[in-house]
């Protein structure tokens, strides 16, 4: 939809990004060029610091008529971008050392390709190809993929996001297509999951962004313009280059902006229609009438959200018996209590429920998303948990299903089997703090706690095939976190392939269930005796259970194996690392008064498995 | 709002300069921003702003604000 004058300058008076955004996004207005660039001034004057990030494009049609549109989608998301057009054409001159892309150091690396520029035979109708040489044709365009990307992955340190551009027309045979033996669209579709399959498996950090999402979303008339084709080589409307700038912002900002762990949901007018203390539970709306079937929809969007990874926890005030028959007797309610990893349904004020919520999962409320739809409950969390993101339900019930789809930092770039099973893993801790409850009640100690859980270690090292997981770490992991330093999975694969850094992880299993990977360690050797604690990190969700000395005496043995004689660690504080203040100076280092200290294993008493109440296992220990 | 303030406005905003550098007798030679990727901008911009749909002929013509009032005049614009 257009935005009207009046419309407009309605527009020029929101007080956030996110706030446009989600209002853009649900009433579907598309803003022209000049309106684009006067809200981007807007939220220029708004907002002060924007997070810079650089992007590189490789493209073999004209990007820099995208470059509005990029710049208006980033602000949205509060970024900046510092973007840089390799020369026009896919050649690996762009992966040269020295060459101007390599030079910009781009974090997010955005490759502008189209078919025909990948394999000559698309150049033609691709009806007119035969089914058996199609297979030819597949691998030599895979291979070209690859080694373009290959070339670029080598060089450059960001995120790829690799994208081939959808053919502007329908397909060749027409409406029978879908029919066809020869079907293109078919084809297409094979190819493109090769393609993402290679890029999952054979490279980290590259992304294919598929554009038949964008057009399927808007529609291929609307995203194509063919004049813009013929006439400068540029194939996008307004509507669809603001799709795609979307669809690259949204990327960086999820790899970029701290990451959001959880989201915290109010329940009257959020979950359902109505309000369960007064309408009962059969009067609430929740079902498959209007406005009832918006609401099932919400909470269907909200259960894939959690299975992409995010945690799900309830802040509402209600009576928790009424709450509770919803959850567990309605027969529309599709969030369960299982769904949710933590809950405060209460009279208390909703920012001191996010925060006790937050000290409960041990996560920063700069993790926290918080959905609600009183004006009042929003101002307060806004006004008093600054680091908090708050969207605002929509008034309109149908409207609401999509209300978080515009929140950028709810896009993900990778799948860990721990996100997965996150929220199992909270209730698995629920059940941990109360079999201590009730040890603690007979008058055992902390230690019989611990002997209790039968814990288990599994200790790696130079493990690829983790990769995304450790990379995840470090990005995600403020509070136990040495160094706070942050790696994409190409940084790691790096130091995994040089033979003087050692990367280290762990995991942790019990009686309750198993942690996933929770820890790693970094250790770069400078010379033979030397070596460096680069980085030393742990999952708040192991805290007290002694797996981080565990941890690092395997570590330190594992060294004194290798022939390292001593350890030099630092201590960079941040806002949020306090936690591991002392670490170092408990674990036997010697410290200076900046937090930094060394230790000289030859000299140390390395403690054995038995000084933990846990088994430690893995191949170091063999 | 006369029709030329309008694409001045449209136009400033468009090539993000000041709404006193579009003059009218402006053209692409006079402006540093209304470049050959700024025409295309500003061609986005006169549809989307005008309600127009324009021929890809139409885009080298219009290469001065007298040209582009002209042939905004022609489409009845108001």
């Amino acid at each position: 939809m257009k935005i009207s004058d009046a419309q407009f300058d309605k527009l020029l008076t929101v007080q956030s990004a996110q706030e446009l955004k989600s209002f853009l996004a649900q009433r579907r207005m598309v803003p022209s060029l000049p309106q684009a660039n006067t809200l981007r001034q807007h939220l220029g004057n708004l907002q002060n610091s924007l997070k810079k990030i650089r992007l590189g494009i490789v493209h073999t049609y004209t990007s820099e008529l995208l470059d509005p549109w990029l710049l208006f989608s980033a602000a949205l998301n509060q970024l900046d971008l510092d973007i840089y057009h390799a020369p026009y054409g896919v050649t690996l001159q762009a992966a040269e050392a020295n060459s101007g892309l390599v030079n910009h150091s781009p974090e997010v690396t955005l490759l502008l390709l189209t078919k025909e520029d990948l394999h000559p035979a698309f150049q033609k109708p691709p009806a007119g190809i035969k089914l058996a040489d199609r297979q030819e044709i597949d691998n030599q365009f895979q291979r070209t993929v690859q080694g373009l990307v290959a070339a670029l992955r080598d060089k450059l340190t960001g995120q790829l996001i690799v994208t081939i551009l959808p053919s502007p027309a329908s397909p060749g045979l027409g409406m029978y297509d879908d029919m066809a033996e020869n079907s293109e669209t078919l084809w297409w579709s094979q190819t493109k999951a090769c393609l993402a399959n290679r890029f999952r498996t054979e490279f980290s950090g590259v992304g294919l962004l598929d554009l038949d999402q964008l057009v399927m979303q808007i529609g291929r008339d609307s995203f194509f313009d063919s004049r813009l084709w013929y006439s400068s080589t540029f194939p996008f409307t307004s509507q669809g280059a603001l799709a795609v700038s979307n669809a690259v912002t949204s990327t960086a900002a999820s790899l970029h902006l701290t990451k959001a762990k959880v989201i915290a949901l109010d329940a009257d007018n959020t979950l359902w229609g109505g309000v369960i203390g007064e309408d009962g539970i059969n009067g609430i709306a929740l079902g498959k009438e209007y406005p009832g079937r918006a609401f099932v929809d919400f909470q269907k969007r909200l259960l894939s959200l959690q299975q992409r990874g995010f945690l799900l926890v309830l802040c509402s005030k209600n009576n928790p018996d009424d709450l509770n028959e919803v959850l567990v007797d309605h027969p529309h309610q599709v969030l369960k209590t299982e769904h949710f990893a933590a809950q405060r349904v209460n009279w208390l004020s909703k920012p001191d429920n996010l925060a006790s919520l937050a000290e409960e999962l041990n996560l920063g409320l700069d993790s926290f998303i918080f959905v609600d739809d009183s004006d009042h409950e929003c101002s307060a969390v806004r006004h008093s948990l600054k680091e908090v993101l708050v969207v605002q339900v929509p008034s309109r019930p149908a409207e609401i299903p999509g209300c978080l789809d515009a929140v950028a930092r709810l896009e993900i770039t990778a799948l860990t089997t721990e996100d997965l099973e996150k929220t199992a893993m909270y209730s698995q801790e629920r059940q941990r703090k109360s079999q201590l409850e009730a040890l603690t009640e007979t008058g055992s100690s902390i230690d019989d706690y611990l002997l209790s859980l039968n814990m288990k270690m599994t200790v790696g090292l130079n493990d690829l095939s983790h990769l995304s997981r450790l990379s995840q770490l470090t990005q995600k992991t403020n509070q136990f976190n040495l160094t706070t330093r942050r790696y994409s999975e190409q940084d790691l694969a790096e130091k995994i392939g040089d033979e003087n850094t050692f990367v280290y992880h762990f995991s942790l299993g019990d009686n309750f269930g198993d942690s996933g990977i929770v820890g790693l360690a970094i250790i770069e050797r400078d010379s033979g005796e030397k070596a460096q604690l680069d980085t030393f990190l742990m999952s708040c969700r192991v805290i007290g259970r002694q797996a981080e000395q565990a941890f690092l005496h395997t570590i330190l043995r594992d060294l004194r194996v290798k022939g390292v004689e001593a350890l030099s660690a630092e201590y960079i504080p941040t806002r949020k690392n306090v936690l591991v203040q002392s670490f170092l100076p408990d674990n036997g280092f010697n410290v200076t008064v900046d937090g930094s200290g060394d230790l000289s294993l030859a000299g140390t008493a390395i403690h054995t498995d038995n000084d933990f109440p846990i088994i430690i296992e893995g191949p170091l220990l063999q | 709002m006369s029709v030329f303030e309008k694409l001045q406005s449209i136009m400033a905003a468009t090539l993000e300069v000041p709404t006193n550098a579009i003059s009218e007798s402006s053209a692409m030679d006079s402006i540093e921003e209304w470049d050959s990727l700024g025409h295309v901008h500003i061609m986005v911009a006169l549809e989307q702003a005008f309600d127009l749909y324009m021929d890809v002929d139409d885009f080298a013509k219009l290469d001065s604000v007298p040209a582009i009032l002209q042939y905004l005049e022609s489409e009845s614009v108001s």
